[in-house]
């Protein structure tokens, strides 16, 4: 009970410190005015203006998260280390686990409550323009934040044992093979040298499958999920999320300060 | 006996580019309860390293160390040390009070316990009127006082104080001062960093000198300073630098002239007739203190040598390399002077055989014109 109020202290100060951010602000901005702008679609029907302003403004809310997970998470604890910001924390009664939970749930909440405003913009114009309250919008944000959550959780875990440009690049590539789809992989079947193909085949297997997060589609043509999915894929995420941050901790708790 | 730190065999190596590096080495240490220990050693001797290992900031090679009776960095052990880093390391873009009620609420510390005791370090460190100012205002004297007040903030038993008085003026050097003779007499132990040797020996009960992550001498401060019960250093003011050559004439070893000033250590015998010596030939002994001296002293004694012999080993080295070097430098230079004498000398020969040639050739030359021309006259006077 006491780490995880150590924790939220932490994630509390993480809070104060990021939002003065510039660039948190201007991606809030570009979202909103993508938003707006794909209200501006007006020579279509209306069914197909609504389409239009969901699939836009859903894809803008997604690559909005992506781009402040990476900006927010990119060589937050190396950056804490060399500035010995981290000093004044870490000798204090807190376990090193404690601080970076608080540190994740520091980030992880700007992410989350800026995609819920992007949400929550989106079914405003979308009840302006369809009369109902789209609540299919709610979840597909709900697994942006999840797909985020671990795209941090591994910038934080990679972070402790590369360098900065590094972490970028490894993240990016498990978040486009992680969403590369099973027929692409037997596509490749035949293409890629055995040896290739079976690394390939094995960094899928224990990769997050991205594309699992990904409800677009459904929501922009209201096509209903399968039973269920909702609750698997948030469960699939938060294991992610923990098991990311579990290992980080692991790391941390062993790296010279 | 209770030992607030305890260091056993405790070693640690850095590896930095393939390069394995001997932090520390070995280092056995235990520190009373109640003491204020100090500790010094020239830069990159070891002393941060040893505080991070004692803070738990970085893990040991090998060897162990207990703070407090708890693993270090432990935050049971942390609970109860207060640490205060050389140099700043805050959020800046916080209020002092803020940021302090930050730190104070990952202690075990209730809302008005906190509020409580961070006015109470805030006023004693004298930022209270400025508590509630960023950290980004604030000079470094400012943020070094706010370290110490942070350090304070869990009611510590043992406080780690890494240069508590770098970058402070010295209004602020003595103020530190008296906290830290304040919380002695409260009971709180202090481990104290510091290149200010004079500030380390009036404040210290014990005192380990360490170089080269070795330790080469922990002793109490009563110890180091009457190394030599029967043993003075005299200050003598030598205005007309007379001592200075009755000194060398009977051979006593000066240690250290300045501004007409030379100071000597000697045995108690000689006292008396130093102090009849100086005054019979216009010199005035300043002062005459028991004990080896001071703290600087000592510290130079038992570091500083080795560095010198180094030093004067490196000269030496030096000095031979440029000996060699000059009279390379020498030898080709008479090598080069030989050649071009030998040059000069060959081309002189060259242009007098050229000479020579030259002349035997006109000579030559003017012979065969002189009998053409006889020849001629011959020819003409015939037809004639």
């Amino acid at each position: 009970m006491k780490n995880i109020k150590q924790a939220l202290i932490i994630a509390q100060l993480t809070i104060e410190e990021n939002i003065r951010k510039k660039i948190l602000y201007i991606l809030l901005f570009l979202s909103f005015a993508l938003i707006a702008f794909s209200a501006s679609f007006t020579s279509f029907d209306l069914g197909a203006q609504v389409t239009i302003m969901k699939d836009i403004s859903l894809s803008g809310i997604a690559l909005f998260g992506i781009v402040l997970t990476l900006s927010l998470f990119l060589n937050v604890i190396p950056k804490e280390i060399e500035t010995k910001t981290i000093y004044p924390f870490i000798t204090q009664p807190i376990t090193r686990g404690t601080y970076i939970t608080g540190k994740y749930i520091g980030l992880m909440s700007i992410i989350a409550v800026n995609l819920l405003i992007l949400g929550l913009e989106l079914m405003v114009v979308m009840k302006i323009y369809s009369d109902n309250w789209n609540v299919m919008i709610i979840n597909s944000i709900i697994l942006n934040i999840l797909q985020c959550g671990i795209i941090g959780g591994l910038m934080l875990l990679f972070s402790l044992f590369t360098s900065y440009p590094l972490t970028l690049s490894i993240t990016l590539f498990l978040y486009i093979l992680g969403g590369v789809s099973t027929p692409y992989i037997q596509y490749l079947q035949g293409r890629l040298p055995k040896v290739l193909l079976d690394f390939v085949v094995f960094i899928k297997l224990i990769i997050p499958k991205f594309d699992c997060f990904n409800i677009k589609d459904a929501v922009v043509h209201m096509n209903a999920l399968p039973q269920g999915y909702f609750a698997w894929a948030t469960i699939y995420g938060l294991a992610y999320v923990i098991i990311t941050v579990m290992i980080a901790t692991i790391l941390f708790e062993k790296k010279d300060l | 006996m209770e030992f607030v730190i305890e260091a056993e065999n405790l070693s640690k190596t850095y590896k930095t580019e393939g390069k394995k590096i001997l932090a520390l080495d070995n280092l056995n240490l235990k520190i009373e309860k109640g003491q204020i220990f100090g500790f010094i050693g020239p830069n990159g001797a070891g002393k941060t390293t040893s505080i991070k290992l004692f803070l738990g900031l970085i893990h040991p090679t090998s060897g162990t160390v207990k703070v407090l009776g708890k693993p270090a960095g432990s935050p049971e052990a942390m609970e109860k040390i207060g640490y205060l880093s050389e140099i700043a390391y805050y959020y800046k873009f916080l209020e002092a009070k803020n940021l302090l009620r930050y730190y104070a609420s990952l202690k075990s510390l209730s809302k008005e316990e906190a509020d409580k005791r961070i006015d109470l370090n805030l006023k004693l460190v004298g930022l209270y009127d400025r508590r509630n100012e960023k950290l980004k205002g604030y000079s470094k004297g400012m943020l070094q006082r706010f370290g110490i007040a942070l350090a304070l903030l869990g009611n510590p038993e043992l406080l780690i104080l890494d240069e508590p008085t770098s970058g402070l003026d010295p209004i602020g050097r003595k103020e530190v001062k008296d906290i830290i003779k304040r919380l002695r007499s409260k009971g709180i132990s202090i481990f104290l960093s510091s290149h200010n040797l004079s500030e380390v020996e009036r404040l210290c009960d014990s005192i380990g000198i360490i170089n080269k992550g070795k330790m080469i001498s922990n002793k109490k401060i009563s110890e180091f300073l009457s190394y030599d019960k029967n043993v003075y250093t005299m200050t003598i003011q030598d205005k007309e630098d007379k001592i200075a050559k009755l000194f060398k004439e009977k051979n006593i070893k000066i240690e250290q002239t300045e501004n007409l000033h030379l100071k000597t250590t000697l045995p108690s015998n000689d006292i008396p007739e130093i102090f009849k010596l100086v005054s019979d030939n216009g010199g005035v002994v300043v002062n005459t203190i028991p004990g080896y001296g001071d703290l600087e002293e000592i510290f130079f004694e038992l570091v500083a040598p080795k560095e010198d012999k180094e030093d004067k080993k490196d000269k030496d080295k030096k000095d031979k390399e440029d000996k060699k070097d000059k009279e390379d430098k020498k030898d080709k230079e008479d090598k080069k002077d030989k050649e071009d004498k030998k040059d000069k000398e060959d081309k002189k020969d060259k242009e007098n055989k050229k000479d020579k040639e030259d002349k035997k050739d006109k000579e030559d030359k003017k012979d065969k014109e002189d009998k053409k021309k006889k020849k001629n006259k011959k020819v003409k006077a015939k037809e004639n």
